[in-house]
């Protein structure tokens, strides 16, 4: 019977699965394979039409679609397996075996069969989970009680280990029948037996055909892609010949028609993961080529694949920052060598507040070899956080202002007990500042159980006088841990110290340092009034979110202080505490996970990398290096960064490499701006991280506040 | 031709009951060496018509004392593999070559056959090679196919006929395919022994 092309799946279901068949046709359900293959939507039409005749009430009908079925799923490959793998289709298939529908009617060889072809699918196609679940509530519903004895060269998936050479022998069923249909004298039988041969046969010719394209499309698009790169490289918007031009422009084209090309193939390819691979590699290179392309040539912005984070493939060239971030950060470098000096830094801070209260922190922090970021909220309570955020931002001169006054006079009205404090070179920290949020208020033990930060000279705390004043300014959401710097005043005893109401918090934003996680709940009243002021910044309080340097506050009390009040601030050592964590950014190692992007508009983009490795001794901390790229035409200039994380962790940021971005210049490499950001979370809890961002695009003021969340997990730090 | 279809048509008009064995055999050879020509020239037919084969094609060819039923199978390398499929319940096989072929196809033709000659199910049966294609001014010779295709050696202790031949003669071909039935029936005789 001659093949009869152009038939739909339908009547070739129909035929395969008739119920006057004196036997299985096999040609039909070749032709029935085919077809599904040959359909866009092939395999969804055909589980349909496949589970509608598997429930027929007749059971030669029900059988011959069974065996289609499974054929289907032998030729048709993972189009046809994700369809089957879906509820939709496995629903019926339950429904044929469970009493509670179909199960009573239909005949036992049906359903039999059903649970064994469950089976060996659960068997061969474990990334089908759907099958599995399916299999394992038949089971545990009592509808079937064990799983089918089938021998193994039933599975369908042609694995490409055991796959012989010849196709038709992996295919058991159809080679008993074949021999089957050989030995019969019947010449029905033989004529059955040539087309099954012919179908065999035709099939290998498909695949092999497939495979040639296959390789004739990974070389033209190899051959393409390099091509293009190195006419990228060479490109040079004045000096390339219109020639030159054209043919890039044609090469570009041709790249982009093969990418879809290639797609079309990878969704087609049911062959073992090796050619898949190729292929997505492939694909890769095509997109970097292509977007190489837009980028150089058209200096539009591209989406993320392109720039920084991009692996360094010989392929691409081109202009495109191809060398990842780190690499081009490492030249950004000199700025951040200011970072490292740390622990004596307080003494700067000194400095009246007017200097400080300039320019957003920046000033301060470096003076403060701390963090850079002035406000940074642990975003764990959100009014809080943005009332500090508010704060911490805007109010940043302000607030020096107001703080100041009223910071002066309590400053003298608490005498610190140093002796109370140097015991306790931490406990200082934990003050809670005014988060009434605050939980856990730590015990004091804990507190005291807590090594002494490395450069916290304790001998500064008798300094301290102003400490107190700085105990307020924990911004509401110290973490309890905390501390760090919290230079405790009322040291006496550094019980934990609920934080206080909101009424601290805004004005501590920049005391926050302190947080005041221990500290009497008297003494906290006292110190309240005076703290207020502490803005005494050092960010270092780890960081910890919410402390962080709003540089000018502090800076009244800091005139009448000793630069070392300050110290204590540092201190901190509790665990949380990022105080004394510097990372240079040489010594960081990039990791193999891939970057988030943290903000992308109008062509200025900042990414997170993450670090391979924690800084030593501190597990609980993950290094972030945060990378900023202008790839607009204006520059961009007074970007500030501020950063906050939810009271359990501590986040700190360490000074930048700059504060501005020149604009794009497709010639030269983008002008990046790095920081290295340490973000500490010893409760491993899920990070986020509430960001806000200013700056000026060429002469417009924008800002933004916004959240990332998608940090790898935290017990993945130190080996990503 | 003429002669020779007239007796084989009386002979094929003959009623049924003719005492004459049936054998199963399997034909095969490289694409192009001329089985379904052979074949089909064998029954009388005209081999206009002929195109590669694509599958196999089982004829029932009769000759004077014996009636030979032959699986010939395409011989293109797409269904090269699939030839042992078909080697069940043979009793003969039937290798038809090219004699005028190219180098590299008669040494491909000559892995094929010594393929055959070992395979478990065909290495106890007998052979007949027909050299075919003899009227070709490239075709080798009788000994020339002897030497080349290693029969001497390599199908020691197998019962092997070889026989040039070509479309145009077809006597030599049936000359060659009496011999080989022959073979059949002393084999057979030999299986059974009361059986004649």
């Amino acid at each position: 019977m001659a093949e009869a092309d152009g038939e739909t799946l339908e009547s070739w279901l129909n035929k395969a699965t008739n119920p006057a068949n004196r036997q299985e046709d096999w040609e039909y359900i070749i032709g029935f394979c085919d077809q599904v293959n040959k359909e866009l939507e092939g395999p969804q039409i055909a589980v349909r039409l496949l589970a509608h005749k598997i429930q027929s009430p007749q059971e030669w009908e029900a059988v011959q679609a069974l065996t289609v079925l499974e054929a289907s799923m032998k030729n048709c490959g993972r189009r046809f397996h994700n369809e089957v793998g879906k509820f939709r289709f496995l629903n019926e298939l339950i429904k044929v075996v469970s009493p509670k529908y179909l199960g009573d009617r239909v005949s036992e060889k049906v359903k039999t069969k059903v649970i064994e072809l469950l089976f060996s699918w659960m068997v061969a196609l474990p990334e089908e989970t759907k099958i599995k679940e399916a299999y394992q509530m038949l089971k545990k519903q009592g509808i079937l009680q064990h799983d089918p004895q089938i021998p193994i060269d039933k599975t369908l998936i042609p694995s490409p280990t055991t796959r012989p050479k010849n196709t038709v022998f992996e295919d058991n069923e159809k080679s008993k029948l074949l021999a089957r249909l050989l030995k019969s004298r019947k010449p029905e039988d033989l004529q059955e037996a040539n087309k099954l041969i012919k179908n065999m046969v035709k099939e290998d010719e498909a695949r092999m055909q497939k495979i040639t394209k296959r390789l004739n499309t990974l070389e033209e698009v190899n051959n393409n892609v390099r091509l293009l790169n190195e006419m990228l490289a060479h490109y040079n918007k004045d000096d390339s010949t219109e020639g030159d031009k054209e043919l890039m422009m044609e090469l570009y084209d041709q790249c982009e028609k093969m990418r879809r090309a290639l797609f079309k193939i990878a969704s087609e390819t049911e062959d073992n993961d090796n050619s898949l691979g190729e292929i997505l590699q492939a694909s890769d290179d095509l997109s970097r080529t292509i977007n190489s392309y837009k980028k150089i040539v058209q200096g539009q912005a591209v989406n993320g694949e392109l720039s920084l984070p991009e692996p360094p493939k010989p392929s691409v060239s081109g202009g495109t920052s191809d060398t990842g971030t780190l690499i081009d950060l490492a030249g950004l470098d000199v700025p951040s060598a200011k970072a490292d000096p740390t622990p004596a830094p307080i003494f700067p801070i000194i400095p009246p507040p007017p200097n400080v209260s300039a320019d957003s922190g920046s000033q301060l922090i470096s003076l403060l070899n701390v963090n850079k970021q002035p406000p940074s909220t642990t975003g764990a309570v959100g009014l809080l956080d943005v009332e500090l955020l508010s704060l911490g931002l805007n109010d940043l001169p302000s607030s020096n202002g107001v703080d100041k006054e009223p910071g002066e006079p309590p400053l003298t009205s608490f005498p610190i007990d140093n002796t109370a404090l140097n015991p306790f070179s931490v406990p200082l920290a934990p003050v809670r500042t005014g988060s009434s949020t605050t939980p856990a208020v730590q015990p004091e033990p804990h507190i005291f159980e807590q090594p002494p930060p490395p450069s916290f000279p304790a001998s500064q705390l008798p300094h301290t006088p102003a400490a107190p004043l700085s105990v307020k300014a924990a911004a509401a959401p110290c973490a309890p841990r905390a501390g760090p710097a919290t230079v405790l005043p009322a040291p006496h005893s550094l019980p934990m110290f609920p934080g206080d109401s909101g009424s601290s918090v805004p004005a501590t934003f920049g005391s926050g340092l302190f947080n005041l996680n221990a500290l009497d709940q008297k003494q906290w009243e006292e110190l309240r009034g005076a703290s207020r002021v502490m803005g005494v910044v050092s960010g270092t309080v780890g960081g910890s979110g919410q402390c962080t340097p709003s540089a000018a506050p502090g800076s009244p009390l800091f005139r009448s202080l000793s630069p070392q009040p300050l110290s204590p601030l540092r201190t901190g050592p509790s665990e949380v505490s990022l105080a004394n964590v510097l990372v240079p950014l040489e010594t960081i190692k990039p990791s193999s996970v891939l970057p988030l992007t943290a903000y992308d508009k109008n062509g200025f983009r900042i990414l997170l990398h993450f670090a391979k490795d924690c800084p030593p001794a501190r597990p609980d901390v993950l290094v972030v290096v945060i990378s900023m790229i202008n790839t607009s035409p204006l520059p961009i200039t007074s970007i500030v960064l501020q950063a906050a994380v939810p009271k359990t962790m501590k986040v700190k940021l360490q000074p930048p490499s700059g504060t501005e971005l020149a604009p794009f210049n497709p010639i030269l490499a983008p002008a990046a701006i790095t920081q290295v950001m340490l973000l500490a979370n010893p409760l491993k809890e899920k990070v986020r991280l509430r960001y806000k961002l200013t700056f000026a695009m060429g002469r417009q003021i924008c800002s933004e506040l916004a959240e990332v969340d998608q940090f790898p997990p935290a017990e993945k730090w130190g080996s990503l | 031709m003429g002669w020779n279809t007239k007796c084989f048509r009386t002979l094929c008009c003959k009623g049924p009951p003719s005492p004459r064995t049936e054998y199963d055999v399997v034909c095969v050879g490289l694409t192009g060496s001329g089985k379904s020509s052979l074949l089909t020239q064998l029954c009388s037919e005209s081999t206009d018509s002929i195109i590669p084969t694509t599958g196999f094609r089982i004829k029932a060819v009769p000759f004077q004392n014996a009636i030979l039923n032959v699986k010939e199978l395409g011989g293109a390398d797409n269904i090269r593999k699939y030839w042992s499929r078909y080697y069940q319940g043979s009793q003969g096989v039937v290798f038809v070559l090219d004699s005028a072929s190219s180098e590299d196809d008669l040494e491909t033709a000559r892995n094929e056959l010594h393929s055959a000659l070992q395979h478990p199910q065909l290495c106890t049966l007998p052979f007949l090679i027909l050299a075919n294609h003899q009227d070709k001014p490239a075709a080798r010779s009788l000994q020339e196919i002897k030497k080349y295709f290693e029969l001497e050696p390599l199908a020691r202790g197998q019962r092997w006929i070889l026989q040039p031949c070509s479309v145009e003669n077809m006597d030599a071909v049936k000359e060659g395919f009496n011999q080989f039935i022959n073979l059949l029936e002393e084999i057979d005789q030999e299986h059974t022994p009361g059986r004649l």
